[in-house]
């Protein structure tokens, strides 16, 4: 039986939930090709921030490199899916590597091929000092 | 039959931002309750940023004559993405807005709509900023 799209971004958030929680993790060129495709693209409020599998390794690694936890809150607080687009609202809880900390409220919209992340939607607000991160391609 | 209704949902999305796009045009139109209560329901809540903007009817008046009193004009663009099931439906959008001043400002929305009854009933979005911030009362 063919998995619904939500069930493919639960489990990339569990992916990368475990990354996070642990310090020493070196994220993998092959972890990230389970979970996005060749031409995965990922738009952040309204910006380009990701286009390919090398870009999304760099994003991943940025988040290591800038914050010292980062946690997506799951179960996500609402969300619908098809077999292929999916949507969400959730909170993500992080610590900057600074000390200072917050919470991320997220709404993003999925379309997944290939039980892989094709696209990636977002517009987030932060409540706490907001994480600048690199636009990567 | 669920095709049916999320169909029917989309449609009276689409409906209820051609109304607003009338409103905010700057062609002086006025926000009617009898307008809104075509569109939201009795109790309909409008959540942003995780912030309670609006509940209720008259308080949904309230926010587009605020929004009709800060800008000289909103364009609401077609949803860009849609994604629909049963009585929930998520969207992806951009507001332009003009300011009084003459300035301009971007906002990007990623949203979900609970429709009931063929009311809004529910709206809850993330927004952000890309310039001046629109910055409108809770009510």
């Amino acid at each position: 039986m063919q998995k619904r799209a939500i069930d493919v971004v639960v489990r990339t958030f569990e992916w990368f939930n475990a990354v996070m929680a642990n310090p020493d993790h070196v994220i993998s060129r092959a972890e990230v090709e389970q979970q996005f495709t060749e031409d995965a693209q990922m738009i952040t409020n309204g910006q380009l921030k990701c286009a390919g599998i090398d870009a999304h390794l760099k994003h991943f690694q940025e988040l290591q490199t800038k914050l010292k936890s980062f946690r997506i809150r799951l179960p996500v607080e609402v969300s619908i899916s098809t077999d292929n687009e999916a949507a969400a609202y959730y909170q993500v809880d992080y610590v900057s590597t600074d000390g200072s900390g917050g919470i991320i409220h997220d709404n993003a919209i999925w379309r997944i091929r290939d039980r892989k992340f094709a696209l990636m939607v977002e517009t987030v607000s932060f409540e706490g000092r907001e994480i600048t991160l690199e636009n990567h391609s | 039959m669920s095709r049916d209704l999320e169909t029917g949902n989309v449609t009276l999305l689409k409906r209820t931002y051609e109304w607003a796009n009338r409103l905010m045009s700057g062609a002086g139109h006025r926000v009617t309750r009898e307008d809104v209560e075509g569109f939201f329901a009795p109790d309909a809540v409008m959540m942003t940023n995780d912030k309670s903007k609006c509940t209720g009817i008259d308080a949904h008046v309230k926010h587009f004559e605020e929004i009709q009193k800060k800008t000289r004009s909103v364009v609401f663009h077609p949803f860009e993405i849609i994604v629909a099931q049963g009585d929930r439906v998520g969207v992806y959008f951009k507001i332009d807005v003009r300011y009084l001043d003459g300035r301009d400002a971007k906002i990007y929305v990623a949203g979900f709509f609970l429709i009931r009854d063929q009311r809004i009933a529910n709206f809850t979005e993330v927004a952000h900023f890309e310039g001046a911030e629109l910055k409108l009362d809770n009510h």
